[in-house]
Parts: structure tokens; C-alpha cells; sequence
């Protein structure tokens, strides 16, 4: 239950956990730097395989989904053969929400709010392979192996991906020694405090995975649908008259697009950083004069947002990042033209 | 009521409160928050030792307290103020908690210029027991405060482009899911991202 209390709450700790966790923390660079080395490039090698195996494989699963004191339960059924990757997410716990992705579009179906929301997904490449040399995300990342340990009844290694500023964000990941899938992370911050985690509880590896599987299990009838119309013109290269003038050291800019969304009317500039292993997104749109959003901070899982709005623009990032780096992005943003 | 200390439950569950001075007993009989708590907690442990059962349903004990209070005898008057299966869907889908107090504001002033959307046999069928979160979530109210300072709201019909306006931040959603698209090469994927999407916003 100790261990549980860090979990569940970690700014109150009774002291002595604390200290356990101390102590635990300060013998532990003394076994990691003997084979550091090695170990970085292991890591390296597993989270590049669990990538490409969560794209290819054929799986089914339950897994519970926890955030601050929040928890759901959810069920993933994934497919992917010669017709591309096929994904279903339903929530098995509240209201039954569920998003489908295919090659063609993200449809996330909120019964709770009878709404049903409808973008175009982007194919993505089935191999990925982290930055290298693997020197320009280690400047950044300490990554390592941390042993094996049992999930869902699987054998795994355990793999930690820990910033070395305060504007990013850590892992640690459980990786199927069997087929590479993930079957358990955690995103923690640079107190190593655990932010968000994903925990299997079941997961089934299938040779196909009946298409009936993937149908979404309400129809969306009668609910308000907020899609992007077809003929949307595809994106364009952005306006390079949105400059961000402050990004934390690593990040570049990977893409700069303007392009069109359902809930707006004109089309929106999507400016994307990366440092390799964390991506922020930085949206720009000029809003109606009646429309008013939430302008300041807001928290989805381990997603952080912050929106300022500026001569009738509505500029927000987004990325699994601290607080601190989407809203610094976000008010370093300027405009050149306007 | 003051809110229970995440502290003194867990200690209570680890047998280590030696006197309850803190009054957590009477805060699990009173408040249907802490009871919340310490059921998320005793799940929590059954998840870390693997030995969750195959089927979960969180509504039960809320049920048999229910069913227990429609019981001839009652021995204490009945405190609950929300009924529990009310209290997830307050937080859900609006991340801004404020909306969600908002919204209830405009919910008169709405059902003329929405007619029919509580009407829908089948959708009742899929949700039979939250009517009252549906008419919280409605996809086309917005915070009252901002539909007050407008000069004629109630001539103005719902127009699509309006209703996208700020219902639920979608825009946010919107964003969230084109982050999600763009990340996926653009970065390491580890979290299963739309899993931010489907989960109920029970948080702050």
C-alpha cells in the first residue's frame, strides 16, 4: 500500500517511504553506469521495435488507463495486413466512448455527449527508428534497460527514457519479450513522479482479427457530427508568418502546414517540434469575433495545452511536454504579417 | 464537509491509523467522494497484483446502497446529495470543470432551439441510466456567462459553425487528434494516444 500511496498521490509521501525512495534512487547510478553504454543502445534498439510492432501486429487487449485519480478500463483491438492498420479503443468503464482509426480517418464516437467527431488520419511508416546518431537524443534523454518483470502474464523487459531538463517529460515501458508490444508505460516527470500509465491486463496476439471486430458498436444515428468534409482542399505549406521564437534546446521544426478542420472555418496553421522523442504541436487560427475558448492551461492525461488568443487569433501547443514548455511556445509565437 | 485526507485512508487501509482522530471512518460513511476513493484505491492494489476479476462493476456498490436505502428500515437519514452515478459524468468530456457548472445555466434557454435531441429511442436504449449527464453534455450548450453577454441569443438559431463554436472543447479534440496524426512520425509513441480521448475527464 506504500507503494501504492506514491502512486496514487505523489506530492504526499509519509516521510519514511520518502526515504526508501531516496535512498532507493542514489544506489542506483552506481549498477546503471557500468554498462550504460550498452544498455542506451538496447533501449534504443527495444523502443524502435515495440513501435513497429504496435503497427503491425495483430492484437487484442484490456488495459487500464490511470491519470491523477482517474481510471478507465478500456479495450484495444489492432489490425493490420496488405489494407493497412486498423484500430479500435472502447472505454469498457463510464460512458462507452469509443475512437476508431483506419487509413482514411480518426472517428471518435462520445455517446456522453451524443456527438461524433470525424478527422482524417495520416498513413504512417510502419519502421521507426529513433533520431540518430544516437548521441542527439542522448544529450537530451538518459535511456536505459532496467530488467525483465511480469505483465499481464507476459514476460518483459523494462525500458526508462529520463529528461535531463524540466521541459520534457520521462518513460518507462514494459516491452513483451515475445512479440515486442507494449504491456506497460508510465510517463513520468524530471522527479521521476508518475504521471499517467497504461497497464495491460489481458493481451492476445491473433493470426487475423475478424473485421466485424472493428465495427464501432453504436451507430452515431441521431448524434451531431463534426467531420471533415471530403472535399477539404489537402494541406498546404504553412504561412511562414508565424514564427516560434522560443523552443527548449533539441527541438526543430519537423512540419509547418496549414491545413483545414472540422470545428474550423478557415484553415489552420499547424506548426510540429520535435526533439526526437517528445512532439509539440503548435496550432494558429483566426477565430469568429463570438466565439470564446478557454484561453490559459489545460491538462489531458499527460497532454498539456495552453491557448493565448492575439489580434483575433487563437494560438495554442499542444504536446506530452510540462506546462512550463507549451505555455513558453505558445507566448513566444509571432507574427510577421499581421 | 471537508474533503478526506488521501493520507489518513491510506494509512487506514494499511492498518497504520492508530486512533481515527481524523474522523475517516465517518468520512467513508458520510461522503460518497471518499467511498469513491477508497473503492479506486482497493482496485488500484487488485490491479498491481494482477488479480483483477474478469468482469468489473463499479455501479454495484453504489447499487446495493441504493437498494438498502429503499429498505423499510432506514437507520440514518439519507445524506447523499449526488447520486454516484451522476458524479462521473459532471467531470466528463469538459476538460475546463468550470463549463460544466456553466452549462446547467443554459440548458433552459437551449431546449427551445434544440427540439428532439432527448428523443431518440435508440440512444436511450444505449444509456438507459444517465439521462440526467446527457442533458449536462449537451453538444451545443456553452457557459452561460458568455451566452449573457450577447446582444440576442434567443433569436439566433443554432447555426453549425456556432454549435462548433466551444461545445466540449472540440476544438481541443480537434487538435488533440491532429497532434496525435502528426506525432506518430514526428516522435516516440508510447502512451497509446487516443487512449486521452476515450478516458473520462474525472479530474481536475
Amino acid at each position: 500500500m506504500q507503494e501504492l500511496l506514491h502512486m496514487t498521490d505523489m506530492n504526499k509521501c509519509r516521510p519514511g517511504f520518502t526515504c526508501q525512495v531516496v535512498s532507493f534512487l542514489l544506489c542506483l547510478p552506481l549498477s546503471i553506469t557500468v554498462s550504460a553504454e550498452s544498455g542506451a543502445a538496447r533501449a534504443q534498439e527495444l523502443i524502435n521495435k515495440m513501435t513497429q510492432a504496435a503497427r503491425s501486429r495483430n492484437y487484442e487487449g484490456v488495459f487500464i488507463y490511470r491519470y491523477g485519480n482517474s481510471m478507465d478500463t478500456m479495450r484495444i483491438i489492432h489490425k493490420a495486413d496488405n489494407g493497412g492498420e486498423r484500430q479500435r479503443l472502447v472505454s469498457l468503464t463510464g460512458s462507452a466512448r469509443e475512437v476508431i482509426r483506419n487509413n482514411e480517418s480518426v472517428t471518435c464516437i462520445f455517446p456522453d455527449d451524443r456527438a461524433v467527431l470525424v478527422e482524417k488520419s495520416r498513413s504512417r511508416k510502419l519502421v521507426f527508428k529513433l533520431p540518430q546518431p544516437i548521441e542527439s537524443v542522448s544529450r537530451y534523454y538518459t535511456f536505459s534497460t532496467s530488467g525483465q518483470d511480469r505483465i499481464a502474464g507476459r514476460d518483459s523487459w523494462t525500458v526508462n527514457i529520463m529528461p535531463r531538463d524540466q521541459y520534457r517529460y520521462g518513460y518507462r515501458f514494459w516491452i513483451d519479450q515475445d512479440s515486442h508490444l507494449l504491456l506497460k508505460s508510465e510517463l513520468r516527470d524530471q522527479d521521476d513522479s508518475m504521471l499517467e500509465q497504461i497497464l495491460f491486463t489481458q493481451l492476445d496476439i491473433h493470426d487475423d482479427i475478424p473485421d466485424t471486430m472493428l465495427e464501432p458498436a453504436l451507430t452515431g444515428k441521431d448524434y451531431t457530427w463534426y467531420k471533415s468534409d471530403v472535399n477539404d482542399k489537402p494541406s498546404k505549406p504553412g504561412n511562414k508568418g508565424w514564427r516560434v521564437t522560443w523552443v527548449p534546446d533539441g527541438f526543430s521544426m519537423k512540419t509547418h502546414q496549414s491545413q483545414t478542420m472540422p470545428m474550423s472555418r478557415e484553415p489552420v496553421e499547424h506548426i510540429i517540434y520535435t526533439d526526437g522523442i517528445a512532439v509539440v504541436s503548435v496550432f494558429i487560427e483566426k477565430m469568429d469575433h463570438d466565439v470564446s475558448e478557454t484561453i490559459g492551461s489545460i491538462n489531458r492525461g499527460g497532454i498539456s495545452t495552453f491557448t493565448r488568443h492575439e489580434n483575433g487569433f487563437q494560438i495554442t501547443a499542444v504536446g506530452e511536454v510540462p506546462r512550463t514548455t507549451v505555455e513558453k511556445m505558445a507566448r513566444s509565437v509571432l507574427a510577421d504579417n499581421y | 464537509m471537508s474533503k478526506i485526507n488521501q493520507e489518513d485512508l491510506s494509512a487506514f487501509m494499511d492498518g497504520e491509523l492508530k486512533d481515527d482522530t481524523a474522523g475517516v471512518i465517518d468520512q467513508l460513511l458520510a461522503d460518497v467522494t471518499a467511498r469513491d476513493t477508497w473503492m479506486r484505491y482497493h482496485l488500484i492494489t487488485e490491479a498491481m497484483r494482477q488479480s483483477l476479476p474478469t468482469h468489473l462493476d463499479r455501479q454495484l456498490p453504489a447499487s446495493i446502497s441504493d437498494k438498502l436505502q429503499n429498505e423499510p428500515t432506514v437507520l440514518r437519514p439519507a445524506r447523499k446529495k449526488y447520486s454516484t452515478y451522476l458524479k462521473p459524468a459532471a467531470g466528463l468530456a469538459i476538460a475546463a470543470s468550470v463549463a460544466s457548472v456553466a452549462i446547467i445555466g443554459v440548458q433552459q434557454q437551449r431546449q427551445d432551439v434544440t427540439p428532439g435531441l432527448n428523443s431518440n429511442p435508440s440512444i436511450a436504449a444505449v444509456q438507459p441510466n444517465i439521462p440526467a449527464a446527457r442533458q449536462m453534455q449537451n453538444p451545443v450548450a456553452r457557459p452561460a456567462s458568455i451566452d449573457n453577454t450577447r446582444s440576442a441569443p434567443n433569436n439566433r438559431p443554432v447555426a453549425v459553425p456556432q454549435a462548433r463554436g466551444d461545445s466540449l472543447n472540440s476544438r481541443l479534440n480537434n487538435y488533440l487528434i491532429n497532434y496525435n496524426e502528426y506525432h506518430a512520425d514526428a516522435g516516440m509513441q508510447g502512451m497509446l494516444p487516443y487512449a486521452r480521448i476515450v478516458a473520462h475527464d474525472r479530474y481536475e
